[in-house]
């Protein structure tokens, strides 16, 4: 395994501890009843048991940090302590599950209206924060038919009247970075109600394919999900860009921890590399350039290089066999999808958002909320400021005082900026955190800047509601 | 001193980012400028007491007074939120705030809320040089009727004093000080007072 890798996993990993610890410590102070305290206590220690275990190897995490090449055996020490890491995290998820669990009306809100725009009623949507494990699956009632707690049927969440559900990892509760996940469920919902997905895939079946009768109806369902998941993706990327992908290249990695091999094909979702490799394409067509990203996109690629040498020589040809008619199927159906998802009235991520995105970046690298932007530059307000006469002209004051003006920026700027500040310092804070005096720093230091991360990127998208809004009823009046 | 409307404007944007002042979003500067001041919005967030499950506060205990003392509130751009006649409620600036190490800031009410009786910080309306982060307003309606109040709503100013001279510590230096980079209506940590000893 390559040091990029291994960092990479590394930070991943420590994030989740920080931020799972972190939940569940909030919730344990405000949790109302004793037993509830009594599991998420439980919960506590068993992560700041992890946390002595990631200390423990502390001297390795140095070595690594500062460039070494790692002997055999502590590469593997490491690794063993990130597998038992993210199989203890999916396990504190899973039991999650069973505790009161949160809606995200703020977050429903705020990306509602700032990304879809207003043309999009939300009152029929609900977003619930569920396990990482099931972030991409549909609802509780999935977890306990898998489980099988009750041994009897029951009903499909997708019938119930509820509504469309969009779910999200409860670890990336407050996580603006996370919300590819959103968009992509966001993309689901589009699909199911304009209908759009099934028809283009019963129609690929049929011309492209002809199967024989016996074969249609499960030749039909595959296409029909796999055009419905690669809707999803296309959704998300029109509307976040191209970080819309990178949420999935980090549970990739995450779980791809558990195996040495690559994750099979589940019938619906497009291999991630398949998916990254999609949304590369479409960046190109757009003129934008993502190495900005790179060290995750390096990341994944390195592992599924890794993982599918492990593959047998049978595996690997139904791998590739696979791939090619997936990227096959996306060659036809792409170019449809776009012009659909075209005209239902969203804002699309361009070129120019990524451009404002890396503009904003410095902003909040230096702890200031990136919601606003100022069309004026400094030195021109200030050589209009030169200019003003003496004495009590008001018009022209105010005038300069309107340079001043800031507009709104757009939640999917601050996501991307989120983005790209995160890749561009994400070993510089592992290598800071490893590096503070104390051993108990470590871990408060990490989540000091996630917490502080989240917290400018949520206060941003909370201006730009705020003044859109402002915008709006200006607007109608 | 207190910097004058023409001194502010230069102050925001001033060549020496040291000297500096950031209030961000300024999404309508004509109106928010004032001759001497600056108005400053209300954010999304309240932090409001619930009081059913605590005898008393005690203030050297960080779940007593920071989680289960209060609540979050998150009502979104365009939704009311309702303050009641007696009730205290903390809510914080819409706009971040940078004050320079050359400056000191207060917040002060606007005298067209200070009429219907709200008032929009208990007794900590002084902000040192060196503080960054969202302030915190503390709400209280003095007044015998519900107030709505909406995110967006110019609720307060701020006025800017230049100092004799730049603290030797300013606030943003200063050890434990317990509210900079705060991007929330943070609630008290007083509680750390007595781990500072």
């Amino acid at each position: 395994m390559s040091r990029n890798l291994l960092v990479f996993l590394l930070s991943s990993s420590a994030e989740n501890l920080v931020r799972l610890e972190d939940i569940l410590e909030r919730r344990r102070l405000a949790a109302a009843s004793r037993e509830y305290t009594a599991i998420l206590t439980a919960m506590v220690d068993l992560c700041a048991n992890y946390r002595h275990h990631y200390l423990a190897h502390r001297p390795t995490i140095h070595r690594l940090l500062e460039g070494a090449q790692l002997p055999r055996v502590e590469e593997l020490a490491l690794k063993t302590l990130l597998r038992n890491c993210i199989n203890t995290f999916l396990t504190l998820h899973e039991l999650l599950l069973f505790l009161p669990r949160e809606s995200l009306r703020k977050e429903m809100q705020f990306f509602a209206q700032s990304l879809f725009g207003p043309k999009y009623s939300i009152r029929d949507l609900s977003i619930i924060l569920t396990s990482l494990y099931n972030a991409f699956e549909y609802s509780l009632d999935v977890a306990i038919r898998r489980l099988d707690v009750f041994m009897t049927k029951v009903p499909d969440a997708k019938r119930l009247t509820f509504g469309h559900v969009m779910e999200l990892a409860i670890v990336d509760r407050d996580n603006p970075l996370s919300w590819g996940v959103l968009a992509h469920e966001f993309g689901h919902y589009l699909d199911e109600k304009h209908s759009i997905s099934s028809a283009l895939a019963a129609q690929f079946v049929t011309t492209k394919i002809r199967p024989p009768s016996g074969a249609a109806s499960g030749l039909h369902k595959l296409f029909r999900d796999l055009a419905s998941e690669i809707f999803a993706d296309l959704t998300a990327y029109y509307l976040l860009g191209p970080v819309s992908v990178l949420p999935v290249v980090n549970m990739e990695l995450d779980l791809g921890l558990a195996t040495d091999k690559p994750m099979p094909f589940d019938r619906a979702h497009p291999l991630t590399i398949t998916r990254v490799t999609m949304v590369e394409a479409l960046a190109a067509g757009d003129n934008m350039r993502l190495e900005f990203f790179s060290p995750y996109l390096e990341a994944l690629r390195e592992d599924d290089a890794a993982k599918c040498a492990q593959l047998g020589p049978a595996e690997k040809t139904e791998r590739d066999d696979i791939d090619r008619y997936v990227n096959y199927f996306i060659d036809e159906v792409k170019a449809d999808l776009l012009a659909r998802l075209g005209g239902l009235g969203l804002r699309r991520f361009g070129s120019v958002n990524l451009q404002a995105a890396v503009e904003l970046k410095p902003r909040l690298e230096a702890g200031v909320p990136i919601g606003a932007r100022r069309k004026a530059s400094e030195k021109e307000v200030r050589r209009k400021l030169k200019t003003l006469a003496g004495g009590r002209k008001v018009a022209e004051s105010r005038g300069v005082f309107d340079l001043l003006r800031e507009d709104p920026a757009s939640v999917a700027e601050v996501v991307t900026a989120g983005w790209v500040a995160k890749c561009e310092k994400k070993s510089r804070v592992l290598v800071e955190a490893f590096s503070q005096k104390m051993e108990a720093d470590v871990f408060p230091y990490l989540s000091k800047v996630i917490q502080q991360q989240d917290m400018l990127l949520m206060k941003s998208i909370e201006i730009i509601s705020v003044i859109s809004g402002e915008e709006h009823d200006s607007a109608g009046h | 001193m207190i910097l004058q409307d023409i001194e502010i404007v230069r102050r925001l944007v001033h060549a020496d980012e040291r000297k500096r002042i950031i209030i961000t979003p300024l999404s309508d500067p004509a109106k928010q400028i004032g001759c001497s001041s600056v108005d400053v919005r209300l954010g999304v967030a309240f932090r409001v007491p619930v009081t059913s499950h605590m005898g008393s506060i005690d203030p050297y205990r960080e779940e007593s007074v920071a989680e289960r003392y209060l609540t979050t509130i998150e009502v979104p751009a365009g939704e009311a939120f309702f303050l009641h006649p007696r009730e205290f409620v903390l809510a914080s600036t819409l706009e971040y705030v940078r004050v320079p190490y050359d400056l000191a800031c207060r917040l002060e009410g606007r005298s067209s809320w200070g009429r219907l009786g709200l008032l929009v910080h208990a007794t900590a309306g002084f902000i040192d040089p060196g503080f960054s982060g969202n302030l915190t307003f503390e709400l209280y309606n003095a007044g015998r009727l519900p107030i709505e109040i909406r995110p967006g709503y110019r609720m307060a100013q701020l006025c800017f004093m230049k100092l004799v001279d730049e603290p030797r510590i300013p606030y943003d230096l200063r050890p434990g000080s317990k509210y900079n980079r705060q991007l929330g209506a943070e609630a008290s940590r007083i509680w750390r007072d007595k781990q500072a000893g």
